[in-house]
């Protein structure tokens, strides 16, 4: 598996519309991508930062899906979000709750 | 009378033969000819043209027109012409897509390379006359050939008026410039002497003249061949020389007075229509010259007539009416009053207009528009000239947009509400004046431009003022701090969401030019510029947000990042440029990561990009790259020769940073290999007078490299305070940082060294680097491991060493495991002082500075081996040095036991002591030990 990790600075005005964005646009986008294995979405109170890995099952979904976030650079910083950090890296052991259906 | 003959320049026609010869041969240049007007340059050129045609040569001519109205490269696009190219390279403006950001270097590199093509077969001969009155461009076009010329079969002559003002004041600075070009040659061209006066004059005449007009000819024209004729004819046509009215004729002092005499013999009508074709230029055709005269053209030709046969002019190939020297078209000119040459400019440029406008220049036509504004259109004449200032912008002839962008601001009080203009005309001067180098002047509009913004309250004028000077050059430099002063203003200005664009910018340029040591520095800026201009989606604005990122000195990952993104940047926008400091970026990075895999694929891609940009500033930067890299593998032939390959590159290309990075370079190079270190600081220490104090940690570093503690002592105490002040985004902080560890270990200075120690500490996993195109320092264990051993943390100190030992084995940096291997064995030798493992790093460490040739290492690993033998001699007894010695002879105890006459088990204990004394584990040890010892006595 492939992950695509980012850190966000966030501009704490438009937090609204962030919110919308996220849950409206960014992660029906992500989960309807080929490969898609699950994402996550965080937020760093301390830094006011973003923190997001998404999950796929293969390097070409990951980077495939890394393009499509790159491409929506300008939506994005329309809402006060940009890029710290954003990279694929390789997911060498992952671990789930003993209650999950795919518990490693 | 025949003026064709060359009288008095044998001597540099011998020279030229020379030069042909050589350029035949592949040994190419240039030949500067300067002489006062009338010298005979021209006619000096015709004739080496002669010979070089008689030799095979193809030859090329390009004249350079006096007054305004010429284009932009006029003299190259004649020479490309005529030797069947067309021209547009130089003429067709770019693609409007790349805007500024066409490569000019590029451009003189295609014409330069047709030229050479053009010369490779039977040589190639190139006369560019009258350079006193070229525009910018064509010299530095010049300049790029004269350096492009040595090793070809293309020579080039160029002629120019000595004691004349140029142009463009500039001219001469480049002419200079030029003449320090290896294969460029002066040739002064001097006044005839008395003997060659007379040969001249008796070749004139047909016959040997009077003594009394020889002599009347030698006093009056000094030598000056023009004079000589020009005066030869005025007598010729006032009569035998007996027959002159005592007293009544005065004789002319000065060339252009006897070119004025002449002309007065012309019948007045004559006269009068050579001065409507002089305000034309040298050249004019009849088609140009009858409707400005107003009379049909065979009352024209009626006319022109005498002037025929006084040549006063003559007819070209192109049947086209030529003055027969520059002299007689400004004597003409000079002439006419103001209004009449107001009125006549007017008619040039009304004539101009109602032709076909592919015909007509739009220089030609500004100029004429320009110099009969005050009776004219004001408005025609300031849309046209920017129309030309356009068109040589896009012919990338910055200087001559300039001269044009500053004629058009000449225009504004013709116009009524012509100062609203002005900010926006000063804009674009100082963005031509910029793109030309001209730093200084462009900043100086620029303020010029804000004044004005300001006095009407002009938000934007003031942010574009602000926004012109581009470039991390700038970061630190005197102007920074102003440019940041005038971002602030244009900010408040501006408002809030008003202009994102522009407001991006200027938050951009805010943050490169931040002073980080007044505090002035705030990531904040650079994120919001970064936000704001990635919102906006424009190209120009956001690569600005990224530069500004980058210099902020952001964390190694983000930088990275930011490293694609321009990359991204560049391959969309097709700015190559982008992309280019996208590589660099990334490439500064992974070098900081110690990704060794990942620099060399980060390097080919950068090459690639290079390799398409063609501009000298990344070659150098790629060079230096390429010698960073040879360096740190311990290349050190190598590295040199590339150092100053990019040296050369980066001077030819006008790069202020190349020497200093040169002498970077050359420090370390000799830090590591032990040559050329006294050179190299005297050197440091020549450039550390100049810059801030905080620069002396690197001339501390340097003599204590070299030894030379006691001045390393002298320096550092006043340095101390600067370490802890220099600011975490500077891009030297770790370089800085592992230059102090040095000293403080070389003086043991265990207070800076604890300071030392907790800053580098968070950067354990780095390898020490400025800039991938500037020499690194190995990895950041090193110099932690140093301090720690230091500081007695000699668990600490050992767990970095050996981890820079892995580091550098991995990233294959034999210099700097060298080093490590001696700073382990030093560890060891005052930790565990018996641990034999510290011979086994001085070992490897000579082994890999004998190889390399790193001769200060070696030394000092023999002078470590030798304070460790003698100490160890010191540490057995006499009897337990007896007992090594059989030890290492091979022999068993009971076989020392024998030769010594001792008990078996005394044998025993002497070797148990021994190799705890020691610390060896094994009688093997032993041996090998001694043998090494004895072989070394």
């Amino acid at each position: 598996m492939h992950a695509v990790v980012g850190i966000w600075t966030r501009d704490e005005q438009h937090r609204d519309e962030q919110n919308r964005l996220l849950h409206e646009e960014v992660v029906p986008l992500a989960k309807g991508r080929p490969g898609f294995v699950c994402g996550f979405w965080m937020h760093d109170p301390e830094t006011g930062k973003g923190h997001t890995t998404t999950i796929f099952d293969t390097r070409e979904s990951a980077r495939d899906f890394k393009t499509l976030v790159e491409s929506r650079s300008q939506r994005a910083a329309q809402v006060g979000v940009t890029s710290d950090i954003l990279t694929t890296v390789e997911v060498v052991a992952d671990a789930h709750a003993a209650s999950q259906p795919n518990a490693g | 009378m025949d003026e064709d003959v060359l009288v008095g320049r044998a001597g540099e026609l011998a020279g030229f033969d020379g030069r042909l010869a050589g350029a035949r041969e592949r040994l190419g240049g240039l030949v500067l000819v300067e002489g006062d007007p009338g010298v005979g340059k021209t006619a000096l050129a015709h004739s080496v043209i002669g010979r070089a045609r008689r030799a095979g040569m193809r030859t090329a001519w390009g004249a350079c027109l006096e007054g305004e109205g010429a284009a932009a490269y006029r003299p190259w696009v004649q020479i490309l012409r005529e030797l069947g190219e067309s021209g547009s390279a130089l003429l067709d403006p770019l693609d409007p897509a790349l805007g500024e950001a066409g490569s000019r270097f590029q451009l003189f590199d295609n014409i330069v390379e047709t030229l050479r093509a053009a010369a490779d077969e039977r040589g190639l001969l190139l006369v560019l006359d009258d350079l006193h009155w070229a525009d910018v461009p064509s010299v530095r076009l010049l300049q790029a050939l004269a350096a492009a010329a040595a090793d070809s079969r293309l020579l080039g002559v160029g002629l120019y008026r000595s004691r004349e003002a140029f142009r463009y004041a500039e001219l001469a600075d480049m002419l200079r410039a030029i003449m320090r070009e290896r294969a460029t040659s002066l040739v002064t061209l001097g006044v005839l002497a008395p003997a060659e006066v007379a040969e001249l004059a008796a070749r004139a005449l047909g016959r040997r003249p009077d003594e009394t007009l020889l002599r009347v000819v030698q006093q009056r024209a000094e030598g000056n061949p023009l004079f000589v004729l020009e005066l030869l004819r005025l007598l010729a046509a006032s009569g035998p020389i007996g027959t002159w009215p005592s007293g009544n004729l005065r004789l002319p002092d000065t060339i252009r007075e006897v070119i004025g005499r002449r002309l007065d013999r012309l019948p007045p009508a004559t006269r009068q229509v050579l001065r409507h074709a002089a305000v034309v230029g040298r050249d004019v055709t009849p088609a140009l010259l009858a409707p400005l005269a107003q009379m049909p053209p065979d009352r024209l030709s009626d006319l022109l007539d005498p002037a025929m046969s006084a040549e006063v002019v003559q007819l070209t190939d192109a049947h086209a009416l030529r003055f027969v020297h520059a002299l007689v078209r400004e004597v003409l000119y000079a002439e006419l009053p103001t209004a009449e040459r107001q009125r006549l400019h007017l008619r040039v440029a009304n004539t101009m207009q109602a032709a076909q406008a592919a015909t007509v220049s739009v220089d030609a036509l500004a100029h004429h528009l320009r110099q009969a504004a005050p009776i004219g259109d004001a408005d025609e004449a300031l849309k046209v000239t920017r129309a030309a200032a356009m068109r040589a912008r896009n012919q990338l002839a910055y200087e001559h947009a300039a001269f044009q962008y500053g004629q058009a601001l000449g225009l504004l009080p013709l116009l009524p509400g012509g100062d609203a203009l002005r900010a926006e005309l000063l804009l674009e001067l100082a963005r031509c004046q910029f793109r030309a180098g001209a730093v200084e002047d462009a900043w100086r509009t620029c303020r010029a431009a804000a004044d004005v913004g300001r006095a009407m309250g002009d938000a934007t004028a003031v942010a574009d003022a602000a926004i012109v000077l581009q470039g991390v050059e700038f970061v630190n430099s005197p102007v920074s701090a102003q440019i940041h002063a005038m971002c602030l203003e244009a900010l408040t200005m501006l408002g809030s969401n008003e202009d994102p664009v522009r407001e991006a910018k200027v938050l951009a340029q805010l943050a490169l030019t931040a002073d980080p040591f007044a505090g002035e520095s705030d990531p904040a800026v650079s994120q919001r510029a970064l936000q704001l201009s990635e919102a906006t989606g424009n190209t120009e604005a956001r690569f600005l947000a990224l530069l500004a990122r980058h210099a902020d000195g952001t964390n190694v990952l983000e930088r990275l990042s930011i490293g694609e993104r321009a990359i991204q940047l560049g391959q969309a926008s097709g700015l190559d440029e982008y992309a280019a400091w996208g590589h660099t970026w990334r490439l500064g990075a992974y070098w900081e990561l110690g990704r060794r895999s990942q620099i060399e694929a980060e390097l080919a891609a950068f090459a690639r990009v290079v390799g398409r940009l063609r501009e000298p500033l990344w070659t150098w930067r790629l060079t230096m790259m390429q010698a960073t890299l040879a360096l740190f593998e311990g290349r050190f032939d190598h590295a040199r020769e590339l150092a100053d390959e990019a040296l050369e590159i980066g001077l030819r290309g006008g790069h202020q940073a190349g020497g200093f990075i040169h002498m970077v370079f050359s420090a370390e190079r000799a830090l590591l290999t032990g040559t050329g270190l006294d050179e190299a600081e005297a050197a440091v220490r020549r450039i550390v007078a100049t810059r801030p104090f905080k620069s002396r940690i690197w001339h501390a570093y340097l003599l204590a490299g070299m030894g030379r503690l006691d001045e390393a002592a002298g320096l550092w105490p006043a340095t101390i305070p600067h370490v802890s002040s220099l600011p975490r985004q500077a891009p030297e902080w770790l370089i800085t940082m592992a230059a102090c560890a040095r000293v403080c270990a070389a003086l043991k200075d265990h207070a800076t060294a604890g300071l030392v120690y907790d800053a580098l500490q968070p950067y354990a996993d780095r390898q020490i680097i400025a800039t991938a195109h500037s020499p690194g320092y190995g990895p950041a264990t090193l110099y932690l491991g140093m301090l720690a051993a230091l500081l007695e943390r000699w668990d600490a100190a050992e767990g970095h060493l050996r981890a820079a030992l892995a580091v550098c084995k991995a990233m294959g940096s034999p210099p700097f495991e060298a080093m490590t291997h001696v700073e382990l064995a030093r560890l060891l030798d005052r930790h565990r002082p018996g641990d034999a493992t510290a011979d086994d790093h001085l070992d490897a460490a000579l082994r890999i500075a004998r190889r390399l040739g790193m001769t200060p290492l070696h030394d000092l690993v023999l002078a470590l081996r030798e304070a460790r033998r003698h100490s160890r001699a010191a540490v057995l007894t006499a009897r337990e040095e007896q007992v090594a010695a059989l030890v290492a002879e091979g022999l068993s105890n009971r076989q020392i036991a024998s030769r010594l006459g001792l008990s078996e088990r005394t044998v025993e204990n002497h070797v148990a002591h021994i190799l705890t004394k020691l610390s060896f584990e094994s009688r093997a040890r032993v041996a090998a030990w001694f043998t090494a010892r004895q072989r070394e006595n």
